[in-house]
């Protein structure tokens, strides 16, 4: 089953702007390989460029990312604001 | 209730925060819990299991009131290879006893249970609200901001989980380090209550917890959970951060693969996915423990590392129970002299000390280091194949005795590495 199927069984309120800010410019492979390869819900990912993609649709707000890529390859992260953002009912 | 003004305020209503504004509300005390989930629990997931021996102190009749999945009779433990796994199960009717059963439990039921318990004693919940900072004056933690809006009280409890920003904005907690956290996602797949007892065999109301080391992960530091809920069973992997990579696939690769394993295919045929979920595990133990209190500010449950993973024995929310129960009575202990400098809070060390949850972590603070050892992922779970593998096979050919094949089985994990690896491992967990 793909991730983006699993994700959809996961209940999200949804919010237009992202709690989670990339930093400008090309990262440093290894460091954005393992961005792609740790965030549980695939939001990473890498162009021809070697840039870092990322969409905050999804998220499952766990810091994975915020622990690996803080200060670097990320410039913001917070929690979504109010309730926004991931709704678990079952886990 | 007049809100301007609380004695306490707590942020966040999982099991630590609930646990504290339960025992301050009890006794007399205002407290405020705000939580950034609409509900309190649904930011929250578990591999699955409540030791509930804390909860039983602060609600003794819990059982009979709490959204509890499955009381665990049988406990399993596998090592697994690509060609198979090496499993040993103990199951028994009266596993724990009254005072020590355990349960699988889903948070979202269980947190907003605890948290209406709470509400019930006179606490006030406040969801839907995310606390962007504390508001501290002389270095004296004195209230939380939100937005525009802030609010005060005399003392703040932080139990904002695993990756606590305002513990870490204050400096009591130091910049988090991925070889001290896993990242751990699980898959919650409905079957029905029948179904789950047919292919666990268990009777009525009883349940399975299952841990699995090796294939589940890579090999990678880590392991894969089971625990079976009323009519769902939750499936994870949990996976040291530092240590993601290590086999090439992403943490939801092997999470797919896991599930669709021949070891898990088949016990959740024909289930459907109900949710996909993922959260940080702080596995440093003693070690990562961040400063527990600093002026007007203490410290609880995941925010303050209180996690305890053995390997067969996986524990967080009893210790952020009882945690945030002692935040509440050293606050109880000291409103009278109002007195809630460091050297006052220093208290709650003390109550921690004396209470299983840090003689407990002292006594495993060797378990993160046992498990950081690479053999225990990829070679334990091999030489448990190979001993029993010379144990059931009979081909005629190999007429060694099983002591010999046993020496040979060893020899290949190296057996230098192996007396290190279960030194390590027997002397902490």
């Amino acid at each position: 089953m793909r991730i983006e199927d699993k994700l959809g069984k996961t209940r999200f309120k949804v919010r237009e702007e992202s709690h989670i800010r990339l930093a400008p410019g090309v990262p440093e492979r290894r460091r954005a390989e393992k961005l792609c390869l740790a965030c549980p819900a695939g939001l990473y990912s890498l162009d021809g460029d070697g840039r870092l993609l990322f969409s905050h649709l999804g998220c499952l707000e766990c810091g994975t990312c915020r622990l690996l890529g803080w200060n670097r390859e990320l410039e913001a992260w917070d929690y979504p604001v109010c309730d926004f953002g991931v709704q678990y009912r079952n886990s | 209730m007049s809100v301007d003004k609380f004695d306490v305020i707590v942020v966040g209503g999982g099991p630590a925060g609930s646990a504290a504004a339960y025992t301050l509300a009890k006794a007399g005390v205002k407290v405020a819990v705000v939580e950034r989930g609409e509900r309190c629990g649904c930011k929250n997931m578990t591999g699955g299991r409540l030791y509930g021996h804390s909860l039983k102190r602060l609600i003794p009749d819990y059982e009979q009131r709490a959204p509890l999945e499955r009381r665990i009779t049988k406990e399993r433990v596998s090592f697994v290879t690509r060609r198979g796994a090496t499993s040993l199960e103990f199951s028994c009717r009266g596993l724990g006893g009254k005072q020590a059963a355990s349960y699988s439990v889903v948070r979202a039921k269980f947190d907003d249970w605890l948290a209406r318990e709470a509400e019930a004693q006179g606490a006030f919940y406040i969801n839907g609200i995310r606390v962007d900072d504390l508001v501290v004056r002389n270095g004296k933690v004195c209230g939380i901001a939100a937005g525009e809006d802030s609010l005060e009280a005399d003392v703040v409890i932080l139990a904002d989980g695993a990756n606590s920003l305002l513990g870490q904005k204050l400096g009591l907690v130091k910049p988090l380090q991925p070889k001290e956290f896993a990242v751990g996602a699980k898959e919650v797949i409905r079957l029905g209550r029948g179904t789950i007892e047919e292919r666990f065999s268990l009777s009525g109301g009883e349940g399975c917890a299952w841990m699995f080391v090796g294939e589940p992960t890579g090999g990678g530091m880590g392991g894969g959970f089971l625990y079976t809920n009323e009519d769902s069973v939750a499936v994870g992997i949990v996976a040291t951060v530092s240590d993601v990579g290590y086999s090439g696939k992403s943490v939801a690769g092997l999470l797919d693969d896991f599930v669709s394993s021949p070891l898990i295919a088949p016990l959740i045929e024909g289930g459907e996915l109900c949710e996909y979920s993922a959260h940080l595990v702080p596995e440093g133990g003693l070690k990562m423990m961040p400063q527990l209190y600093g002026h007007g500010v203490m410290l609880c449950g995941d925010a303050a590392a209180m996690v305890m993973n053995l390997g067969y024995v996986v524990r967080g929310m009893d210790l952020a129970i009882e945690s945030g129960r002692l935040a509440a009575e050293t606050y109880i202990e000291l409103a009278a002299r109002h007195d809630f400098r460091p050297e006052a809070l220093r208290l709650y060390r003390k109550k921690l000390e004396s209470s299983f949850v840090l003689r407990e972590m002292r006594r495993h603070r060797g378990a993160p280091k046992a498990f950081a050892s690479r053999g225990v992922f990829t070679r334990l779970p091999v030489l448990a194949e190979d001993v029993m593998k010379a144990m059931f096979t009979v081909d005629g050919v190999n007429t060694s005795g099983l002591p010999v094949k046993v020496l040979a089985a060893a020899k290949k994990y190296g057996f230098g590495q192996l007396a290190r690896d279960m030194l390590r491992l027997l002397t902490s967990v």
